[in-house]
């Protein structure tokens, strides 16, 4: 579990880079988007400096509606936002700032990845000369450049994928901004799209990253904005989000030979919402408001020789069960039942 | 939520202005963008289907006003009324019917192509991308069109009964890069305002105010482009004496315009072309189009 220093730090982190380079990556007012009565964003109120982020939510949670209004192509119902300091549908140098991948398979017939990409960089207002210069080398960046005058539709997925990428990058953005880069991806095709996409977050230039593939984010980027039905639920570092997941009410699976002793000991404590024992399996199942209270009773009375544990199982910190936590949460429900946990 | 950074307002931010604009103004922009928008659109036109289309653009309408003009007996082919009969069918289904039907197919689904197509994204994130796209593939679609109008010309004047064939030539070939202009303009701004159906839209349009009220002895006539077109032939092809062009009926029903020359309809259609396209340009950086599941 992390330390309450690394919640502090990750804060002075943020709070410094503001300091230093004067100009958010994004500043969210209030904002909100309704599409007629649905609601696709839902009164966003948020600040983050340059970075890399990523944008996690289910199906449907506001991810694309949310990247849609970052990159001006949609107009908010209500309140406002500046990204790069600049509001997306007003600024005219806004979009040569932000390169976007979006999700939706890449459908273009007849037409080479050069040739495209030659189109797609003239259309930023380059001269021929240096598209088709520029062309070449972002190809070469992202490992087409013996692909490069071959029709885009008989590329594979991966290499339309990459091809997508090397487009929203082509003309050298300082926000690239991706929804789903890993969809329909191989392993292998998701290494190398993560090893593209950590280098260019190592490069200092700021990142969007839409996924619902968590491990890969956390690859990429520690930082997460948690989305669902178009509100933003948590945002951190892993470690702060590993810090709240330990906060909040979840199952704890205890395997004991003293299921007895310690069924007594918990029931007394306020903390334990819901016990249920399991004899033949020696085994307790218990719901727990505050499970950090709990690691430290059972590391009290293991110490002392109070009681004896086999095993713990429970939620074990990962993106997807906090992730799952906080749905949870959202929906009202009092506690996340805990079904894949693992120990 | 306590782990939510602390939003920072928006007077506390300085320095949120970007660096000046390296690759220049506006216009500047999309001045270079449009030339690269028509090179790609013209590599990916030289494919067999369009090559095909652009045969059948040209085969028709000539194979139709040959044959016509053999079934004239020989003894009218120099009659002034044979050679304004046959300026007349020339202009109907070369600058009228061929070339408006072509910028129907070409002009009006400039949008909804790139949408249904998801490519319009990749337009979107891109400073005057709309704009510029709609402007190359509008120019392209004048290219291809009036280039099948004035093939059309070439090849079926010589086997025409006109008195002036190099004159009904000129003007025809002229009316058929005036025509592709105005319909283009016309059938884009469509385009641009309706997300579904654009064809059946503009069909009924072409048919409804092109094909119908054009022809109607009103003064709502003049607002269509037809009217023009209309005018310019017949001040310069068939009907050169004042005499002839005062006399004859279409004129004196107020279906063609009065003005001693031609040039000042040329100049009406090229405003109404720029006029159009002006407001489709300006719409289509405006209009929030429906495409949500692209992103």
């Amino acid at each position: 579990m992390p330390t309450g220093e690394s919640r502090e730090f990750s804060k002075s982190k943020w709070k410094g880079s503001c300091n230093q380079f004067m100009e958010n990556l994004f500043d969210f007012q209030s904002l909100s988007l309704m599409y007629g009565t649905v609601v696709g964003v839902n009164d966003l109120q948020l600040s983050l400096p340059k970075g890399a982020y990523a944008l996690i939510g289910p199906n449907g949670a506001g991810k694309s509606t949310l990247i849609g209004l970052i990159t001006g192509s949609l107009r908010p119902t209500l309140g406002s936002l500046s990204v790069l300091g600049e509001n997306p549908r007003r600024s005219s140098t806004f979009q040569q700032r932000i390169g976007v991948c979006p999700a939706t398979e890449l459908l273009v017939h007849g037409v080479t990845s050069k040739q495209w990409l030659v189109l797609l960089i003239r259309m930023c207002g380059w001269s021929k000369r240096l598209a088709n210069q520029r062309a070449d080398e972002v190809l070469e960046q992202v490992g087409l450049a013996d692909a490069r005058n071959q029709c885009i539709h008989t590329y594979s997925l991966g290499m339309r994928q990459r091809c997508k990428l090397a487009q929203a990058i082509a003309h050298e953005p300082e926000l690239l901004i991706l929804d789903e880069p890993f969809n329909g991806l191989d392993p292998i095709g998701r290494h190398q799209m993560g090893d593209l996409l950590i280098d260019w977050a190592k490069s200092g230039k700021s990142l969007l990253l839409a996924s619902h593939v968590l491990h890969e984010v956390e690859r990429i980027t520690d930082s997460f904005l948690l989305i669902f039905g178009g509100r933003l639920l948590a945002s951190g570092t892993t470690g702060e989000l590993r810090r709240l997941l330990a906060d909040l009410p979840q199952d704890i699976i205890i395997q004991s030979e003293t299921t007895d002793r310690l069924a007594s000991l918990l029931a007394e404590k306020p903390w334990i919402r819901a016990l249920h024992r399991d004899k033949q399996a020696n085994r307790l199942v218990l719901t727990v408001d505050s499970p950090m209270k709990l690691y430290d009773a059972l590391a009290n009375w293991a110490s002392s020789g109070t009681v004896s544990i086999k095993r713990i199982s429970g939620s074990d910190g990962d993106i997807s069960t906090l992730f799952k936590l906080l749905i949870s949460r959202h929906r009202g429900e009092r506690a996340y039942r805990n079904t894949g946990a693992h120990s | 939520m306590s782990l939510k950074t602390t939003p920072t307002k928006f007077s506390e931010l300085s320095g949120t202005t970007n660096s000046k604009n390296p690759l220049g103004g506006s216009l500047v922009r999309l001045l270079k963008a449009v030339p690269g928008v028509i090179e790609y659109e013209l590599s990916r036109s030289f494919k067999p289907a369009r090559i095909a289309m652009f045969l059948m653009m040209i085969l028709i309408p000539t194979a139709l006003l040959i044959s016509v003009a053999y079934q004239v007996p020989e003894q009218l082919k120099n009659d002034q009324q044979t050679n304004l009969v046959f300026s007349m069918l020339l202009y109907a289904l070369v600058p009228q019917i061929l070339t408006m039907l072509a910028m129907l197919v070409l002009a009006s689904p400039i949008v909804h192509t790139e949408i249904e197509g998801q490519s319009w994204i990749y337009s979107l994130v891109r400073y005057q991308g709309r704009r510029a796209l709609l402007l190359g593939r509008y120019f392209v679609a004048v290219l291809w069109t009036s280039c099948a109008g004035v093939v059309v010309t070439s090849i079926s004047v010589p086997f025409l009964p006109l008195n002036q064939p190099l004159q009904t030539w000129g003007t025809i070939s002229l009316l058929c890069i005036l025509a592709s202009l105005a319909y283009g303009a016309l059938f884009a701004l469509i385009g641009v305002l309706f997300q579904k159906r654009v064809m059946v839209i503009s069909f009924l349009y072409a048919l409804v105010v092109e094909g119908v009220l054009a022809w109607l002895p009103a003064v709502i006539n003049q607002l269509t482009i037809a009217y023009r077109l209309r005018s310019i032939l017949f001040r310069w092809v068939g009907l050169d004496s004042d005499r002839l062009f005062q006399s004859n009926e279409l004129v004196q029903n107020g279906m063609v315009a009065t003005d001693p020359t031609g040039w000042v309809q040329i100049v009406w259609v090229l405003a109404i072309s720029a006029g159009l396209l002006a407001i489709a340009l300006w719409l289509v950086e405006t209009i929030q189009y429906s495409f949500q599941s692209e992103l």
